[in-house]
């Protein structure tokens, strides 16, 4: 192998390596004295490379009034946790209610069916059908109501739950320096 | 290289700005340093650094916990300072840089014969990485001074695992040359 070979072999080394792992390239160091000089360059890169400081910045990149700017930057948080348990309660007593809508509607209904004593199947059709439908536009009536009252409640919730977690932090006003905007 | 408490990191996403103060304190030197490192300019580092906190307050509560948070806080800084590059790239009009072509060595301020000093041959291998193109320079920097593993500068730079490694093998070859032809000059003299 060449030197240029061994020397990208070298540089695959894993870094704190001090013996190369590669016997073909320990072997090539013994007899090459560039090489060694390489390697040894390799060394210290590391060496030099771990010892370096990080560069800091000449003042606190957030300095004294720490965050004015992220009550305005925040996209407030849509919904809290007391805003969606709310809206669940709300959303669970909807549908309760919905339930006993249509429980009441289906009763109401068992009983135009059997108006008089008669059953449904004996009495003239046109009554029949007519009675029938409005019985059945009552239970529709109930069920758009209750989804009705269940959906403005949800929604009601939410925006509660909504106000109470934009609502700013109780920490003491900004003084000083402003976070700056970013460049474009 | 210090990692937030989920404590913190929980507080901060629910918005207690005391929580992120201390997260900013914690994480600034490292944010400023990685700036740095990329955009090569004390300015333009910190207006990246400025950017990145704001970003991290907004984005912290989508923050889902998959990865460590400082693996996913670099990936935003690198995000966020390759794009000022390329726009200022594009805004001074200058021709972009081939990403295959050797960078050109640093000038070296150090005397050759001084470099036996130790100080001075650590200032000589800084300032040539400082020369090096943009993906070995990020790569040197997320390895030896963020301390980051290969898996997660891959993660934060959205490159193979492979890629990562060729990239740091590839940089240390070349300060690893560019040091030991500087001392054959030294010794030639």
């Amino acid at each position: 192998m060449t030197c240029d070979q061994i020397r990208r072999m070298l540089s695959f080394e894993p870094v704190g390596t001090v013996v190369p792992r590669s016997p073909l390239a320990r072997r090539h160091l013994i007899h090459c004295s560039d090489c060694r000089r390489y390697w040894q360059a390799m060394l210290e890169v590391d060496a030099a490379l771990a010892a370096r400081p990080l560069a800091l910045p000449d003042s606190p990149l957030v300095a004294a009034g720490p965050l004015a700017w992220a009550d305005s930057e925040r996209p407030p948080r849509p919904f809290s946790q007391a805003g969606w348990l709310l809206g669940m309660a709300a959303l669970l007593c909807a549908l309760v209610a919905g339930a006993y809508a249509l429980q009441r509607a289906a009763a109401a209904s068992s009983m135009v069916a059997t108006t008089f004593g008669r059953p449904a199947a004996e009495m003239a059709w046109p009554s029949t059908a007519s009675r029938w439908l409005s019985a059945q536009g009552d239970r529709v009536a109930q069920v758009v109501l209750a989804a009705m009252v269940g959906v403005l409640v949800t929604l009601l919730s939410a925006v509660v739950g909504f106000r109470a977690s934009s609502q700013p932090g109780h920490d003491a006003p900004p003084t000083g320096d402003q976070f700056p905007a970013p460049r474009p | 290289m210090p990692e937030p408490s989920s404590q913190l990191l929980a507080r901060c996403s629910r918005g207690d700005k005391q929580a992120f103060a201390e997260l900013v304190s914690q994480q600034q030197a490292f944010i400023y340093n990685l700036a740095y490192r990329l955009m090569g300019e004390a300015e333009e580092a910190r207006d990246l650094a400025q950017e990145a906190l704001l970003r991290v307050w907004q984005m912290l509560p989508s923050f889902r916990g998959e990865a460590r948070f400082t693996t996913w806080l670099y990936r935003l800084v690198v995000n966020l300072g390759l794009n000022r590059l390329a726009h200022l790239r594009r805004s001074q009009a200058s021709p972009m840089p081939d990403e295959h072509a050797p960078p050109a060595a640093a000038a070296v301020s150090a005397d050759p014969q001084t470099l036996e000093d130790e100080r001075e041959r650590r200032e000589f291998i800084w300032q040539q990485v400082d020369a090096l193109p943009e993906k070995y320079r990020l790569v040197i920097t997320l390895y030896y001074q963020q301390e980051r593993s290969y898996a997660e500068i891959s993660q934060i730079l959205h490159l193979p695992l492979n890629t990562v490694k060729t990239h740091l093998a590839r940089a240390r070859h070349l300060l690893a040359s560019r040091l030991a032809g500087l001392r054959e000059d030294a010794h030639d003299l």
